[in-house]
């Protein structure tokens, strides 16, 4: 069965930021916690509350078990003093609630380092005004050195614990992104708060921390570094060498925390520019569809069928580099690639065909070319003359009687009267032959051979009208 | 052989020949032996891009690239005419890439070889409301693969991988740019993500 003392702890460690705040308070004032204020201990409690909706009961409970009296009845308290209103915890809670406090992400934003600022300013401001001129022995030099290197290593132990968590928390920030696919769109709420958080810690705390720890930012005068450096250089001039090598590996660590600090950024800053840019791309394509769609629903008609947009509408514009995209079918292949003008008149066309001639030739295809007519114009005159001669010749050619072998009785006669008469001539002289006669075919083949040349022919026989 | 005096692969001008006298565009990549590799057509014509022009040219085509790192061949006094092919092409990408938001999908699917778009979620981003508005207006057919698959697949727009999804080729993406990235935004992006570093 659970005892009162079990339940309060149980409480504690619920409600622990209630604690935290407290530590909180008291770690910018003192080294070591000692005891709290039992007013601001109550005034935190109270805050709490507020803060928390919580409802009437568990308030009641919570008020009740984390009481001074109810810790203190519970052993939980290491003393209650009443009368200068303090009281401590337990050694051995405050440990562990201190160890759970170095597991989360002090606030060191800009507040916190601006008070940091103020602390080094105010040291600078005693010292440098000396120039070197200190009385060593003196409680208020003595004070302001100790004062000096608190400060600084204060500084040091809150970056440093800062960065601790700072890596801390980035690596359970990233294993929880990582889980996530950013090709889907629709996030988890694990994955959507931890990039909340990602974006909140790069905010308040990654984002000030290297300003603070900023090199380059030495050269302002506000900077804190430059202020801890002066006052390391003035010491080692003066001849303070011991503070000046202390102060020396302090800023040292302190500028080498801002590369720790660099590389945690970049890699929280990398999950944050992917869904940057994935909203922003689905921005884009959500703008460029809308306007499409606009585009559909503007030209819808009365029965919301629509009419069809025209492919060169200038929302199209973009799609230019695949105009001419086509299958080049025989259809498309064989189309004519001149086209010539739709117009009535020829003179674009005879204009053009004057310009392509020489190409028109050149690549015109090989055509069937006519026959010779056989004889050149001397060969006709030639030939002509040789007809007359024949003609003269058959002007005495005996046209009546019977003849039994018209070309033989031709070719003798030929032969007798004319001095060139040469075996072809007999067509050309049976055409003088009178037609008053009637020449007969017949099967008859015969021969007759002159000046090595021969005619054989179906003998013809010429019979005069009267028979 | 003729091919040995241009110096230029036979059987490569060949598949070259036929990709682009049936209308389809030659990738940097192509889907080759079930994986995503460098295509040998391309290669091929990148290596003689020269030679292919004018032989290309004396047939009356011109060869155009697209973004350096895909081609397809035209005919320079018909660009005009062949137009609508390049607003479907343009229609449909961005009905896919808004439609892959809709189902709780970023446009990355689009373009990993792991992963790619299936037909059914194709055919689900065609059923919803306003891009069958916007099909029906460009009288692009629904199911949305059976007008995916003429227009961006057989053109070589898309791949497809051995599972049967698919994916943006080299055009494809080029075409994703020039159609989204490349519109000017002001003043819309929502800035609550970005850091103040």
């Amino acid at each position: 069965m659970d005892t009162n003392a079990q339940n309060t702890l149980v409480l504690i460690f619920q409600h622990v930021d209630i604690f935290f705040t407290m530590l909180d308070q008291y770690s910018d004032t003192k080294k070591s916690i000692i005891g709290f204020q039992i007013s601001a201990y109550e005034s935190v409690i109270s805050t709490y509350v507020d803060k928390n909706n919580f409802n009437k009961q568990d308030i009641q409970r919570l008020r009740v078990a984390l009481s001074i009296k109810n810790l203190d009845e519970c052993s939980l308290l290491l003393f209650v003093d009443e009368s200068r209103g303090q009281f401590a915890l337990h050694k051995g809670l405050l440990q562990t609630i201190q160890n759970l406090d170095s597991k989360r992400i002090r606030e060191l934003g800009q507040p916190d380092l601006d008070n940091i600022y103020l602390q080094i300013k105010s040291v600078h401001d005693y010292f440098m005004p000396k120039a070197g001129l200190y009385d060593k022995e003196s409680d208020d030099f003595k004070e302001n050195l100790s004062a000096l290197m608190d400060i600084l290593q204060d500084t040091l132990t809150k970056i440093d614990h800062n960065v601790r968590a700072l890596e801390g928390s980035s690596k359970r920030l990233s294993d929880i992104l990582e889980s996530h696919d950013f090709n889907k769109m629709v996030m988890s709420d694990q994955v959507s708060s931890a990039l909340k958080e990602v974006i909140r810690i790069s905010k308040r705390n990654i984002g000030p921390t290297l300003t603070f720890l900023n090199e380059k930012a030495m050269t302002s005068d506000s900077s804190a570094m430059l202020l801890i450096r002066n006052i390391r250089e003035r010491f080692q001039s003066d001849g303070f060498h011991r503070e000046s090598s202390d102060i020396a590996t302090i800023e040292m660590k302190l500028l080498s925390y801002a590369e720790v600090i660099m590389a945690t950024r970049r890699r929280m800053n990398q999950y944050v520019e992917m869904d940057r840019s994935h909203r922003e791309l689905y921005n884009r394509i959500e703008h460029k569809f809308n306007k499409l769609y606009e585009l559909v629903v503007q030209r819808l008609d009365s029965k919301l069928t629509g009419k069809k947009i025209p492919a060169d509408a200038p929302f199209f514009d973009e799609a230019r580099s695949f105009r001419g995209l086509a299958s080049w079918t025989s259809t498309n292949l064989v189309g004519g690639l001149i086209e010539m003008p739709e117009r009535d008149c020829n003179d674009h066309l005879d204009e053009y065909l004057r310009e392509q001639f020489e190409e028109a030739e050149a690549i015109k295809s090989k055509k069937r070319t006519p026959e010779k007519t056989g004889l050149s114009a001397k060969e006709r005159l030639a030939k002509s003359i040789r007809i007359e001669q024949i003609k003269k010749v058959m002007d005495n050619f005996m046209q009546d009687g019977r003849r039994d072998d018209l070309y033989l009785d031709l070719h003798g006669y030929l032969v007798a009267n004319m001095p060139t008469y040469e075996l072809k001539d007999i067509f050309d002289a049976m055409h003088f032959v009178s037609r008053k006669g009637l020449i007969n075919p017949t099967t008859q083949r015969a021969v007759i051979t002159h000046n090595s040349q021969t005619l054989t022919y179906l003998i013809r026989q010429q019979v005069s009208a009267n028979d | 052989m003729i091919n040995d005096y241009l110096e230029v692969d036979p059987f490569a001008s060949r598949m070259i020949y036929k990709d682009f006298i049936s209308g389809k565009i030659i990738n940097k990549y192509e889907i080759l032996e079930g994986e995503l590799q460098p295509s040998p057509k391309f290669k091929e014509l990148m290596g003689n891009l020269d030679k292919y022009q004018y032989l290309y040219d004396l047939l009356g085509f011109e060869i155009r690239s697209i973004g350096n790192e895909s081609f397809f061949v035209t005919r320079s006094d018909r660009i005009e005419e062949y137009n609508e092919i390049a607003a479907n092409i343009q229609v449909l990408i961005l009905c896919i890439a808004r439609g892959v938001y809709s189902l709780g999908v970023a446009s990355g699917i689009l373009f990993d070889p792991t992963s790619g778009i299936s037909t059914k979620m194709l055919d689900d981003i065609g059923e919803l409301e306003e891009q069958k508005r916007i099909l029906e207006a460009c009288k692009l057919k629904r199911p949305l693969s059976d007008s995916v698959v003429p227009i961006l697949l057989n053109r070589g727009i898309m791949l497809q991988l051995p599972s049967g999804r698919y994916l943006l080729s080299q055009s494809g993406r080029f075409m994703f740019n020039q159609i989204i990235l490349k519109e000017e935004l002001t003043g819309e992006l929502d800035g609550d993500t970005t850091t103040d570093s």
